[in-house]
């Protein structure tokens, strides 16, 4: 697994200067004064982006054969690309978090807000879904079929979200159900209830993908 | 290492793969063939990278889908085109190589990289093909492997470095407990260097000798027609008919010389073998 | 010692080096208790494989010209009088027997051939 997160690593790093581009049009937006919630989520968005880089870093130019004859188990290798993604995508929603927090104690403004803070877990979470939709995908497809997969499913989500939009507009009472049954949750209870959803889904997502990378030949 | 490649099969579209090749301690093995004829495909079957639809590959008598990762450790490889992503630098891939392989002899491999000229820091990408080669033979051998499987280790290069890495390959077996499995286009390379060579073509082991005998023992009948019609065919393997000529291939190109001192005979390099066993008619 | 492999030669590759290392022995340029380099040496040296190599010392060493130890390498043996003795009448046989054949080749019966060896005889001693 070292071997693995210094190779991941080692491909970031030597996009360093797309990274201190995106740093300084972070910053920008930041003292800008955008919207706080959109700042933490692009750049969370912007961390996972690099994770997902390595992936195809590793698969350009037929790389795939050569990692998979050293020394690591294809589980190991799915194992590892989870966790830089999620050690990336958590380095940049902190990281951002931070500055935010920090330029606003700087301007003197609040520095916290129970809907901020919620807001931030909530940016988190979709970019974690994202990943556990993304990964497999890119496994499977690779870069280049599979940034064409990633805009069908995410077309397919935007029917599906419109879909339900549709339904609900014309079926009030089936609104007014679902509403009293949210309401009805408490907000711990709706946490738990999304974060064991998001757990299994990136169960789901990881079980998928050891199984593409252990299907794979070359 | 011992490793035993027992019967593996792989249907393709034109042919079925079927290959039994022992590579056992000690010795190099050379693996030749034309594109397609089943050599990369063999030799990515012993890394793991495909499995073949029948039969097994035992590495001292454990089937390789059973290994450890420590026993990985043991298996050096050049591939004939994959390798590292091109962003690295020769540094990076040394940063690398240490997390994965507990003995990355790493003083060794840059005092080796020097030698052969290799930058450290610029990426491989911009590598010539030469040292691209170079870099990975270098790899395959940094760690003490003990079976190294190299696919084309040579292509690209120029005379002198193909010297320079075969010198390297043997050297490599100074401390016994080893063995190589080299394929190759190049076959006066592998004259010099192996003890045994396989032939495939279209997925099937057509020939397997000690390199030795194929040098020694072989050769080449030019016979005229009528010199052809008197000949004992018994030692024959395959003929090619010529415009004034019958030219044969046998294994007791000795036999011929005692016994029909009139007939041109010629020693045979294994590329004139190839030519023959593929294209040659059966006697 | 000098060994030198004509690539081109009919005569197997090993062959030519069991003689030439025998010839080296018996003229003396290896002595006594040398050590012979490692196969692995000789086989980069002459650009063969080491089985090649292995099969010319396994022949030598039958032959009683060297003796190999374990751990140490092949040492050239005790210059046995009588063994170089044998090698060279073996020699002498061999090239009789080429003699005859290309006698035969080109037409020459038994009688001439030995008259002709009579000849060569007389003149020689």
């Amino acid at each position: 697994m070292r071997g693995l997160l210094t190779k991941d690593f080692l491909t970031i790093k030597n996009q360093g200067k797309s990274m201190i581009l995106i740093l300084a049009i972070g910053i920008i937006m930041i003292i800008s004064g955008m919207n706080k919630t959109f700042v933490i989520g692009y750049l969370t968005f912007i961390a996972s982006t690099f994770a997902i880089s390595t992936l195809s870093y590793d698969e350009y130019d037929h790389g795939y054969p050569y990692i998979f004859i050293l020394p690591i188990e294809r589980k190991e290798y799915v194992v590892e690309k989870y966790l830089f993604s999620a050690m990336l995508s958590i380095a940049g929603w902190f990281g951002s978090g931070v500055i935010i927090v920090g330029v606003s104690a700087i301007r003197g403004e609040q520095i916290w807000s129970r809907d901020f803070g919620l807001q931030m877990l909530v940016m988190l979470l979709i970019n974690w879904v994202y990943l556990e939709f993304l990964i497999p995908i890119r496994l499977k497809y690779g870069a280049e079929k599979g940034k064409i997969m990633n805009f069908i499913i995410l077309g397919a989500v935007f029917l599906v979200a419109m879909g339900i939009q549709f339904l609900m507009k014309h079926n009030q009472g089936l609104l007014d159900a679902v509403e009293r049954m949210i309401r009805s949750l408490q907000p711990a209870v709706a946490c738990i209830l999304t974060g064991m959803l998001i757990l299994a889904a990136g169960l789901g997502s990881f079980c998928c993908s050891k199984k593409i990378m252990e299907r794979m030949e070359f | 290492m011992n490793l035993d490649v027992n019967h593996i099969k792989k249907q393709y579209r034109e042919f079925q793969l079927d290959c039994s090749i022992q590579i056992p301690e000690g010795r190099i093995i050379g693996f030749v063939g034309p594109n397609g004829a089943g050599k990369s495909t063999t030799m990515k079957a012993i890394l793991g990278l495909c499995s073949p639809d029948e039969g097994q590959i035992l590495a001292d008598g454990r089937v390789i889908e059973e290994w450890s990762k420590k026993e990985r450790e043991k298996i050096g490889v050049v591939l004939a085109d994959s390798g590292f992503s091109g962003y690295y630098t020769v540094s990076d891939v040394c940063r690398i190589m240490k997390k994965f392989y507990s003995s990355f002899h790493e003083e060794e491999f840059r005092k080796q990289c020097k030698h052969f000229q290799l930058p450290m820091q610029k990426q491989i990408k911009e590598f010539s093909t030469g040292m691209r080669a170079k870099l990975y033979l270098l790899l395959s051998m940094s760690y003490d492997a003990e079976l190294l499987v190299l696919d084309e280790p040579t292509a690209g290069l120029d005379v002198i470095s193909r010297n320079e890495l075969l010198d390297r390959i043997r050297d490599y077996m100074e401390p016994g407990g080893r063995s190589i499995l080299i394929s190759s286009h190049i076959s006066g390379d592998l004259e010099g260097l192996c003890d045994e060579i396989y032939l495939i073509y279209e997925g099937k082991i057509l020939l397997h000798e000690d390199t030795d005998r194929l040098l020694d023992r072989y050769g080449v009948l030019k016979a005229t027609e009528q010199q052809y019609e008197k000949l004992e065919k018994k030692y024959l393997i395959r003929k090619m008919k010529g415009t004034y000529e019958v030219d044969c291939l046998t294994d007791q190109i000795r036999y011929y010389r005692e016994n029909y001192p009139d007939i041109i005979t010629e020693k045979v390099s294994i590329d004139d073998i190839i030519m023959y066993m593929i294209r040659g008619d059966r006697v | 010692m000098n060994i030198v492999i004509n690539n081109f030669s009919f005569q197997p590759i090993y062959e030519q080096i069991v003689i030439q290392i025998k010839e080296n022995i018996m003229n003396g340029t290896l002595k006594e208790d040398t050590l012979l380099p490692s196969v692995r040496t000789l086989a980069k040296d002459l650009r063969v494989s080491m089985l090649t190599v292995k099969k010319a010392y396994d022949e030598l060493e039958a032959a009683g010209f060297i003796i190999t130890v374990h751990g140490k390498g092949s040492f050239v043996t005790n210059a046995n009088q009588e063994l170089i003795l044998e090698e060279k009448k073996k020699e002498v046989e061999q090239l009789l027997e080429q003699a005859v054949r290309k006698g035969r080749s080109c037409g020459m019966d038994r009688q001439e051939l030995q008259e002709l060896y009579q000849l060569i005889l007389e003149d020689l001693t």
